[in-house]
């Protein structure tokens, strides 16, 4: 039996798609910045570029397929590392910074999950609202200056090793975790269908509302996890530091074919997502491009991805030359999509 | 009384819904009464003519920028680009006018780069139909970096010169950017409640499959709709350069979520296909009268975003739970 069509060849087909976008981004690399490639250039990488983004890509990724989307990132970052500063500048230990850090970011994602799930407001508003005031928290409780007094062991987070940094062991283990949970278990399952087709998944009597409140903490645990780990790194904390996570994120989870229509991708693609942004960035870097010029590439590079994905040449053709492209044609086969166009914007 | 409407308006059916909402707004109006009594109440300040005008006069720019937004949300689409653009036109016009071209023209060339970026917007989101939020997620950082690598990175006070009328006070006693605010939300009532393409707006908004089967050219909309949008952010953006000391690339950066904000208080259905004016303009106003009033109560300056963020959070969800079928 031969597969023609349906949702796996759709998603091999994504994932063919990016790995030839991770193989380009390889022979980039291997071009402009051999040097990248050696042992000390990949744990660089992967210091610098990679475990902060890929942290909170993971969580972004988790909302984005129950059909949401995620912009309080930011400042979950944001408000756990300058909570964690200032508990530290107030001389508590490790042991009470780090649960209390993760406590910081469960709060957050319950609190967006609460609003999403029971009270029912579109995530886009209820998370940028949320967003907003956690960043804005942050800001209150640093007065817009830094904390930047760690106990030594906090900082082993960011700045230890075991043969390779830290931090690279913490992402694989939480990324293999989080991976496990969402293909294998009735947890992912229920995300998955909840963002394929929400009242379909509540009338098959899936707990619509657990399964939204869940990914919102768990993207909450995710940040709060890579608010400390750059506290840790940076050795400082300031109410700006998690600016930038947030498209990031996205951008990750797109470029690595998770569908923003919800119900579609997978995890370990959006992880080879993360890795071949930061292996550009990583190249760009080491060849003196400035982080605006980075953030434009990868704005670019998203929409390049995005556009390979989305437009079918002959029907391009087709629509341009039938004219009023609406009425008749392809766009009556793109309708089908309409119906869920209004569940993330 | 409006005795007028064409009788194959899609948005008739809608009747019911809209009185639902007119008392939405008038709720968000007293609110705004409300507040500035009791804060009045505490600093006298707060009502002096002096500080009404302050507040007006800070609010223009968002004000504007707000009622671009608001045409996107009522599609159903968002635009985070919305404050790089208004970048754009602020940095245009400065570069221009530091070039020597005459204003108007420089004015001009500014709202000009502003609807190309709309349009740019436009065909991505409406006609390759990726989702808006991420082709604006993507463009903010394209149009950023356009504009740093157009002006390299400097930093311009040409425009506060050149065009001293539009923010200093005029015989009214208000400058003339907050009546150019009130013209645009006047205008912007008109195309929305009183022409065909604000009623394809609507409908576009509230079901693109429904409109696409009784006849509306929904790409059409959605370009249009982004266009209108960036020329409005244009605008807010010759308004910020006359109002600014020095005008960068990043001019503009702050103020998406603000607009968002802005429009969200005001009643806008989140989802698309409804919301006033009047209660843009009246969410406008409410966010700056409580930035102001934040200052004179002596609120710590760095915890103003997160009372900003509460509100909008807050108008979130008194906004979903009114909006629940009872």
């Amino acid at each position: 039996m031969r597969r023609t069509i349906g949702p796996r060849t759709e998603e091999a087909s994504a994932l063919l798609r990016l790995f030839v976008v991770f193989a380009l981004a390889l022979v980039v690399c291997a071009i402009v910045a051999p040097e990248l490639l050696s042992h000390n250039g990949v744990i660089l990488i992967l210091v610098s570029f990679t475990v902060e983004v890929a942290l909170v890509t993971l969580g972004q990724s988790l909302v984005i397929i129950t059909g949401g989307v995620d912009l309080s990132i930011s400042g979950v970052v944001s408000l756990t590392g300058v909570t964690v500063g200032a508990l530290a500048h107030h001389g508590l230990p490790t042991a009470a910074l780090v649960p209390l850090g993760i406590l910081v970011g469960l709060t957050c994602g319950l609190l967006v999950g609460i609003v999403v799930a029971y009270v029912g407001a579109p995530p886009i508003m209820a998370t940028l609202g949320a967003g907003i005031l956690f960043a804005g928290i942050a800001l209150g409780l640093t007065g817009g200056s830094a904390f930047s007094v760690f106990p030594k062991t906090f900082s082993l987070l960011g700045q230890g090793k075991a043969g390779i940094p830290n931090q690279i062991l913490l992402l694989a283990v939480v990324a293999v975790a989080v991976i496990v949970i969402a293909d294998r278990t009735r947890f992912g399952r229920w995300a998955y269908a909840t963002g394929a087709n929400l009242p379909a998944a509540r009338l098959s009597g899936i707990p619509v509302r657990g399964v939204l409140v869940g990914v919102y903490m768990a993207s909450g645990l995710l940040a709060s996890l890579a608010g400390m780990i750059m506290a840790a790194r940076v050795n400082s904390a300031v109410a700006t530091m998690g600016a930038g996570l947030v498209l990031a994120s996205i951008t990750a989870a797109v470029i690595g074919g998770i569908s923003v229509f919800g119900g579609k991708g997978s995890l370990f693609g959006a992880l080879l997502g993360v890795l071949t942004i930061s292996m550009l960035q990583g190249a760009m870097t080491l060849n003196g491009v400035g982080t605006e010029d980075q953030s434009m590439a990868i704005a670019f590079l998203l929409l390049c991805v995005l556009l390979l994905g989305r437009v079918s040449l002959p029907a391009l053709a087709r629509r341009l030359t039938a004219g009023s492209p609406d009425v008749v044609g392809p766009a009556a086969a793109a309708s089908s999509r309409v119906g869920r166009d209004d569940v993330v914007r | 009384m409006n005795t007028s409407p064409s009788a194959a308006s899609p948005v008739i059916a809608r009747r019911p819904r809209l009185r639902f909402r007119l008392s939405r707004e008038n709720t968000l109006v007293a609110v705004l009464i409300v507040f500035s009594i009791l804060v009045g109440a505490v600093r006298p300040t707060f009502l002096t003519w002096t500080n009404v005008s302050l507040i007006l006069a800070a609010s223009a720019v968002l004000g504007v920028a707000a009622l671009g937004e608001f045409l996107v949300i009522v599609t159903g689409a968002i635009d985070i680009s919305i404050g790089a653009i208004v970048g754009i036109s602020a940095v245009t016009l400065s570069y221009c006018l530091q070039a020597g071209v005459p204003t108007v023209v420089s004015v001009l060339l500014g709202l000009a780069a502003a609807v190309i970026a709309g349009a740019i917007n436009g065909v991505l989101a409406g006609w390759v139909k990726i989702p808006s939020i991420v082709v604006t997620l993507a463009t903010a950082s394209i149009f950023l970096w356009v504009m740093q690598a157009f002006t390299g990175g400097h930093i311009s006070s040409a425009a506060r010169k050149s065009l001293p009328w539009l923010s200093e006070r005029g015989a009214v006693g208000v400058p003339l950017s907050v009546l150019v605010f009130v013209g645009l939300a006047v205008l912007v009532s008109f195309l929305m409640y009183r022409t065909r393409f604000g009623r394809d707006m609507y409908a576009v908004g509230d079901n693109e499959a429904a409109a696409r089967v009784a006849g509306v050219v929904v790409v059409r909309v959605r370009i249009l709709t982004f266009v209108v949008a960036a020329l409005l952010a244009g605008v807010a953006g010759v308004i910020a350069a006359s109002q600014l000391a020095y005008v960068t690339a990043t001019t503009g950066t702050g103020l998406v979520f603000l607009t968002i904000g802005a429009v969200v208080l005001g009643g806008t259905n989140l989802f698309g296909g409804s919301g006033r004016v009047r209660g843009v303009v009246t969410g406008v106003l409410l966010l700056y009268a409580i930035y102001n009033a934040m200052v004179l109560l002596r609120v710590a300056a760095a915890w103003q975003d997160a009372v900003a963020g509460l509100l909008i959070l807050v108008a979130v969800i008194i906004d979903t739970l009114g909006r629940r079928p009872k």
